[in-house]
């Protein structure tokens, strides 16, 4: 009796190590498999320089700058531009360009907006997070960064497993934006854009530490580069400026002094409210709109 | 703890450790274990109401000793009658409360009346639904002498909050369930290998299929008004395999990861969209509950038997409660009664056990009738999952109201060019389950016939799949019933 329950016990204990080694080896395989594809996709995104086509100027931001500066109006420029970008990434793609290139200016969006909360859960929200994820999962300096930045790290994973360990790929750089030209005119979505600007679940949203941090350091950045940096802001629709919070405003102007002071040219248009067809929404500038503003920016930087 | 986390994928291996290495030599040990595991894990959400299972569990142990003491049949009800109100009285309170107490508000407005409805604010603890079932089970199987009652209150304890079905079902019968606690747990190599297959397949189910309809049901019901009919006839669609994939994914999950400790659970999910009628669907979809209101309430109240408006009541009441069962909310309750008006006309034609047997035995493909009849069963599939996503029966109506308005751009194909890629990929979702409709899940004998080679390289390509179409990782619905 006692045999054979030893017996029946070892049989067991065999079958449980060959399980157990079987799931081992299956796992194996496939953590050897995504290791190799990471260690390829690292040497590819290292080894790729990004595509400024030898410009020396670039205009950077969010959807502001995106819309409204026309990169083939101005001299030798690029606007690498991207939606709802926060300081914090615009700071992570400078570090990574500046590595590699050599620009002379930087036309950065600055308006009331970008110093909102807003911006702070942008790597948190599910609405933008992966997004963002997606532009930054090899420049993000998300473990240093850890503290001061609240961060969705399952989703993070996620993006990164997706993007570097299935298999090779080819551009790992997405941080690069665009001009965007938009021919409509649409002011319908005024409340649903102050809404997401500075009001989370009907609170109202203060200035974010963060955001003003991470444009410090964009400025130092440039200065130790000796890149010149440009502060822009376009013409926002009477009806959207009117909701701004004022403690925003507050702020914002106090930024602009604060950067006046340090001769940084601010080129500030927020309240010089333009004819309604030139908005393509009730912040954004559509084609027309971002052709006067443009030549605008260019004139008051010649005057400065 | 969810399925799909990274907290789980480090407790189970840690917990199956222990359980085979640690804990083997004692069934006592390996039961303690269990319940700690079970208790850690329920845990994960909130810890104020392991003090909820614990004391629906004792209160059910002390009343089965009890039964089993006495003869006297006023004494035995009476027994009963506490069973039932404890745990049906748990439910009541944290699932019912606000909406009997508002609806009695409005009633008696109605009347003419001033009443205003004192809103508790009360947090649902998640899986309520399952365990206060699961127990209840056990007092009423004992009150009816179909089981003997345990003294073994580990057993009983590990048998009411077992992990792998605590939150989500399938909600076990202790006939089934209760004995595995008593005899000493052999592993199975087949069996545990089995048990990560269905892991695999439940976890695909959820991740690729419910997690990725999710997204895109989710933002075609919140902004109906938005959309043409056709991409809100996708939208139901969608709701449908997302509810499809995420329970039957739960379950494949659970009843794997049972399988892993050398139990097994009961089969909670039977292809139940190729049924060919109502009737077939109601006997593949969520089994555990379907045939637990058929043997707790169905049978008791007189079940088919009877006169017409008593097949009629039944069948009414039965899915009514079942629809009141997910939620407390009129939505469901119409829902259920939807199902009912479907159910009838089988039941009264006696056609309701026509179709016992898997659709299309020995075939690779449907005969035409069988066809036509599963894509019309389908379809009033479809439209009754309206109301259950819907966030009320405003809502529901018109999204309706929307989904009929402009009719022909259902056959514009357009209209469904931007979702191509997951409508790709439900369609290798339904062949894959098409071809393993025979088995308990679909890729059940997949161990059998193929080598291992081909079987490793299917692992790896639902894995791979799952990483690379993973949709946004959402809660599992059932956990809010």
């Amino acid at each position: 009796m006692v045999g054979n329950h030893k017996n029946s016990f070892i049989f067991s204990f065999k079958k449980m190590k060959k399980f157990i080694l079987n799931l081992l080896i299956f796992l194996f395989i496939l953590f050897i498999y995504m290791g190799l594809n990471v260690l390829v996709n690292f040497i590819i995104w290292k080894n790729q320089k990004p595509p400024l086509k030898e410009a020396t100027t670039i205009i950077a931001g969010d959807s502001h700058p995106m819309t409204s500066l026309n990169p083939k109006l101005l001299y030798n420029t690029i606007n690498i531009s991207q939606g709802a970008e926060p300081y914090v990434l615009t700071y992570w793609k400078l570090k990574e360009i500046l590595m590699l290139n050599k620009i002379d200016t930087l036309i950065l969006g600055f308006a009331p907006h970008n110093i909102s909360e807003f911006n702070d859960k942008k790597f948190l929200n599910k609405f933008y997070s992966n997004e963002m994820f997606k532009r930054s999962y090899f420049i993000g300096e998300f473990i240093e960064t850890n503290n001061l930045i609240e961060f969705d790290k399952k989703e993070l994973i996620n993006v990164f497993i997706r993007n570097t360990c299935l298999f090779p790929k080819l551009n790992h750089i997405n941080y690069l934006g665009n001009y965007d030209s938009i021919n409509e005119s649409n002011l319908s979505n005024l409340h649903s854009d102050v809404k997401r600007h500075y009001y989370d679940k009907n609170i109202k949203l203060g200035v974010s530490k963060i955001s003003v941090k991470y444009l410090n350091r964009i400025i130092q950045i440039c200065n130790k580069n000796n890149i010149e940096i440009l502060l822009i802001s376009n013409p926002v629709h009477l009806n959207y400026y009117k909701k701004i919070p004022k403690m925003i405003i507050k702020e914002y102007d106090n930024l602009k002094k604060e950067f006046a002071n340090k001769k940084i040219f601010v080129f500030d248009r927020t309240d010089f409210f333009y004819d309604d067809s030139l908005y393509a929404n009730s912040d954004h500038l559509n084609y027309n709109g971002s052709i006067i503003f443009t030549k605008q920016f260019k004139k008051a930087k010649n005057d400065f | 703890m969810l399925f799909n986390s990274i907290d789980f994928a480090i407790f189970l291996p840690i917990v199956f450790i222990l359980y085979w290495f640690v804990t083997k030599k004692s069934l006592q040990l390996q039961n303690i274990l269990l319940i700690i595991a079970s208790y850690i894990f329920y845990g994960w959400w909130d810890w104020c109401f392991l003090s909820l299972i614990a004391f629906s569990s004792f209160v059910d142990y002390l009343i089965g000793i009890q039964l089993s003491k006495t003869e006297a049949t006023e004494k035995r009800k009476l027994l009963l009658l506490t069973s039932i109100l404890v745990n049906i009285g748990f439910l009541g309170f944290f699932k019912y409360f606000n909406f009997f107490a508002e609806n009695f508000a409005s009633a008696f407005t109605l009347l003419g009346g001033n009443f205003e409805a004192s809103r508790l604010d009360i947090i649902l603890p998640v899986g309520i639904s399952f365990y206060t079932f699961q127990t209840l089970s056990y007092s009423i199987d004992v009150y009816n002498k179909k089981l003997e009652p345990t003294s073994d209150i580990i057993s009983f304890f590990a048998f009411v909050s077992f992990f792998p079905q605590l939150v989500a079902g399938p909600i076990e019968r202790a006939t089934n369930l209760l004995p595995q606690f008593y005899i000493k747990r052999k592993f199975q190599y087949h069996k545990a290998v089995d048990g990560m297959r269905q892991i695999l397949w439940g976890l695909f189910k959820k991740i690729v299929i419910a997690d990725n309809c999710a997204e895109l049901a989710n933002e075609i019901f919140n902004n109906y008004s938005d959309h043409s009919s056709a991409s809100l006839a996708l939208g139901a669609i969608f709701f449908t395999f997302q509810i499809y994939g995420d329970f039957s994914g739960y379950s494949d999950i659970a009843i794997g990861t049972a399988r892993l400790f050398g139990f097994n659970l009961m089969q909670n999910f039977s292809f139940p969209y190729f049924s060919r009628d109502i009737a077939e669907f109601w006997r593949r979809w969520h089994i555990s509950l379907s045939t637990w209101f058929r043997d707790y309430l169905y049978i008791p109240l007189g079940g088919s038997k009877g006169r017409i408006w008593m097949k009629v009541k039944n069948t009414f009441i039965i899915f009514i409660v079942s629809g009141f069962w997910h939620g407390a909310n009129w939505k469901f309750v119409v829902w259920g009664a939807l199902n009912a008006l479907y159910f009838l006309p089988l039941l009264l034609t006696n056609k309701n056990r026509k179709n016992l047997n898997t659709v299309a035995v020995g075939k690779w493909l449907p005969s035409f009738r069988e066809l036509l009849s599963m894509s019309i069963t389908f379809m009033l599939t479809v439209f009754a999952w309206i109301f259950f996503r819907a966030e009320n029966l405003n809502h529901a109506f018109e999204y309706l109201l929307n989904l009929f308005s402009n009719p022909e751009t259902f056959f514009i194909l357009k209209s469904y060019s931007p979702h191509k890629l997951i409508i790709l990929i439900l369609c290798v979702f339904i062949l894959i389950e098409w071809v393993g409709r025979n088995d308990k899940y679909a890729l059940e004998k997949l161990g059998f016939r193929r080598n291992k080679k081909f079987r490793y390289l299917l692992y790896y390509m639902l894995m791979f799949s799952i990483f690379w179409f993973g949709g946004k990782s959402q809660e599992f619905i059932y956990f809010q019933f």
